[in-house]
């Protein structure tokens, strides 16, 4: 995972509610396109009439906008990300280009998936992010600080944001979570002993285990 | 007093990483054919093993088509990930439930119909409608792949300790409200972000006197109420559902889960952060007019209006609705002609409703111009409807029946609602694309949907 420290860049504002994970990395594209996953994701949006086999760019979508080619940061409507559990959602957006987004609210369970795309999901008051959203329409740089959890507009005005510690210090760190999980291996095999003790019958093998119910492979 | 939720939480906890983020040992995990797949990659790249195989499930859904025909993974995407899904739980020793096995199945039905989902596990499945499992008194969540690959490795999951919401459903249930209806109409009154942060658990008398299936489609849906965790406390009803499944405990721990049972349930002084109740007394059989599962009415309703003073966002979310379902504000929903019939999924595939729309459905035919499926959600509830002779009852009017897959619901399995038609669906998201590029999607309960199929337009 790439790290995360300070991003300055161009934002793309978006403020379509309820975006879902299925318009931003739709099942087809994910499981035949997903090498083009960028190229394909929003397609519902992003493609005239919704459709990405014939390939028109619908220009007024602000991803396909020249402006924005380099952008790094999107501001998002609220509730963005709902939906389906698919990892491929801020997957294709960091394959966009994007690190960060800045909206009112997101998906939880894609909140959790942009931490492992090494997306910082940025979390501010409804008419802040109208506002920056307005500002973002210039153009101009916006710097996004994880250590100082603040997003400055290009006019210089600064809000803080609250990020969990543990999602702070991964981020920063590039770190993966299966390693850092596995420094506590031995009170994971503490807590399986214990709880064997306690409730035996999550661990007693019935007679399907043996002799019927599933190929064994 | 804590909660269900609270309990199961804190009885599960190795390390409290900060504030709000928790390690949390998981009991079981469940692998369908993608999130199954897209895991064993990250494995082999990562070069790990699994930490606990014991409690590691899988079975194909997503990816099959549901059709019998072209159930040999005729489709293209089938092809493309069953091989590798079977390679991979046969490298990583899980057992698998593949097709024409008697327990393969949407996985989110098997779960709580095997008895693999017992009361107090935690749960964990590349799939949001993981909160089914929630039913039976279970934590369950869903997750997204790195998740998976995450529990398999380390048979924990990292998750944020969400605040508790007691949704208490209680007045008289007209006997045509389904559990679907309920929760549609609760979506539709709250939007679809009210559960954000939030773990619902549903009580009150409506609840206490719904069986475990109808549970399961109250609990499935709480994802589209933006909640990660839905369930129930584990009651009498549970443990009578539970007491015959195939996996779960007998004799001593059969007692030993009883007892635990009545320490986990919430109880009448358990707290919870926020509490809502609705009165269902009187309402209608519920439908989707829009492209969120909140964008619901009575099916004798019409579609809404913009009402003066709604935000910029809602305004625009009302009118992306209206011209990808081609309806204008004020039509009435039973003015509505179907093109398309699909009765299954983690929502709605189970036998309880398949009986249901037995009676309705028997020595009808269905109607003109429309294609209608029924595709059971499990080997099981599609073995006990032809034996009950429910199947045949399809058949005859001219219903098609297939096999135990996701099929229609989630367009991964080369099963599609063509651009531009409309469907009465079973399943739990009405998104744009979800069924089909162009597909017009319109949420309700097998009994709407039946009739649907029946009469040709929405009634």
């Amino acid at each position: 995972m790439e790290r995360f420290e300070v991003l300055k860049s161009q934002a793309v504002p978006w403020l379509m509610a309820n975006v879902d994970t299925d318009c931003i990395t739709p099942m087809k594209r994910l499981l035949l396109d997903m090498d083009n996953i960028a190229y394909y994701s929003f397609e519902p949006y992003r493609f005239v009439n919704g459709d990405g086999d014939k390939g028109a760019l619908n220009m007024d979508f602000p991803l396909n906008m020249e402006r924005n080619k380099d952008a790094k940061i999107m501001i998002t409507g609220e509730n963005f990300g709902c939906g389906s559990s698919r990892e491929t959602a801020p997957e294709a957006i960091r394959k966009c280009g994007i690190r960060c987004l800045i909206g009112s609210s997101f998906g939880g369970i894609f909140t959790k998936n942009c931490y492992q795309q090494g997306i910082l999901p940025v979390k501010l008051p409804e008419s802040i992010v109208v506002k920056i959203a307005e500002e973002a329409e210039t153009g101009g740089i916006f710097e996004v600080d994880l250590p100082k959890e603040t997003v400055k507009t290009p006019s210089g005005e600064t809000y803080q944001f609250e990020i969990d510690k543990a999602r702070k210090q991964a981020l920063l760190e590039g770190m993966n979570d299966v390693e850092r999980t596995m420094q506590y291996k031995e009170k994971i095999v503490q807590y399986i002993e214990q709880d064997m003790q306690k409730r035996k019958w999550l661990y007693a093998k019935t007679g399907i285990d043996e002799n019927k119910g599933g190929a064994k492979c | 007093m804590n909660t269900l939720f609270e309990k199961l939480w804190d009885s599960h906890v190795i390390e409290q990483l900060d504030e709000e983020s928790y390690l949390l040992a998981v009991d079981r995990i469940y692998l369908h054919d993608l999130c199954g797949t897209f895991a064993f990659q990250m494995m082999k790249e990562n070069k790990k093993d699994i930490f606990r195989r014991e409690n590691v499930y899988a079975t194909p859904d997503h990816t099959l088509p549901s059709r019998k025909d072209q159930r040999k993974d005729a489709c293209e995407i089938s092809r493309l990930i069953m091989p590798k899904f079977r390679e991979g739980c046969k490298r990583y020793g899980i057992t698998l439930f593949d097709t024409g096995d008697s327990h393969q199945g949407i996985v989110h039905i098997i779960g709580p119909e095997t008895g693999l989902s017992l009361p107090g596990m935690t749960i964990v499945c590349g799939d949001s409608h993981t909160c089914t499992h929630g039913a039976v008194g279970a934590l369950a969540m869903g997750v997204g792949t790195s998740e998976v690959y995450h529990a398999l490795a380390t048979t924990c999951v990292i998750a944020k300790k969400p605040k508790t919401l007691k949704i208490e459903i209680k007045g008289r249930r007209k006997e045509d409200i389904s559990a679907m209806d309920i929760i549609l109409f609760i979506i539709s009154q709250v939007g679809i972000d009210f559960g954000v942060g939030y773990a619902v658990e549903y009580t009150g008398e409506v609840v206490r006197h719904m069986n475990i299936d109808e549970r399961c489609t109250l609990c499935n849906l709480t994802i589209e109420l933006g909640a990660e965790y839905g369930m129930v406390s584990p009651d009498k009803t549970t443990l009578e559902y539970l007491r015959t499944r195939e996996y779960a405990p007998s004799g001593d721990n059969w007692d030993a889960m009883k007892e635990y049972c009545g320490q986990i349930a919430t109880t009448s002084e358990s707290i919870f952060d926020r509490e809502i109740t609705f009165d269902i007394s009187g309402i209608s059989r519920q439908i989707s007019w829009g492209v969120d599962p909140s964008q619901t009415v009575a099916v004798d309703g019409r579609v809404p209006e913009i009402v003066k003073g709604s935000s910029i966002a809602e305004k625009q979310s009302y009118e992306k609705a209206y011209a990808y379902m081609d309806l204008r504000a004020g039509q009435a929903m039973s003015e509505i002609s179907v093109d398309y019939v699909f009765i299954g999924s983690c929502s709605n595939g189970r036998i309880t409703y398949l009986k249901q729309i037995a009676e309705l459905v028997r020595g009808k035919k269905v109607a003109e111009g429309v294609t209608a499926w029924i595709v059971p959600g499990s080997a099981q509830v599609k073995k006990t409807a032809e034996q009950m002779g429910i199947a045949e009852i399809f058949t005859k009017a001219g219903f098609s029946w297939g096999e135990p897959s996701c099929s229609l619901c989630v367009g991964s399995n080369g099963e599609m609602i063509p651009p531009g038609k409309r469907c009465v669906s079973t399943t739990n998201r009405n998104f744009i694309g979800r069924q089909g590029r162009g597909a017009r999607t319109h949420l309700a309960a097998p009994y709407t949907a039946a009739l649907a199929a029946l009469n040709g337009r929405i009634v």
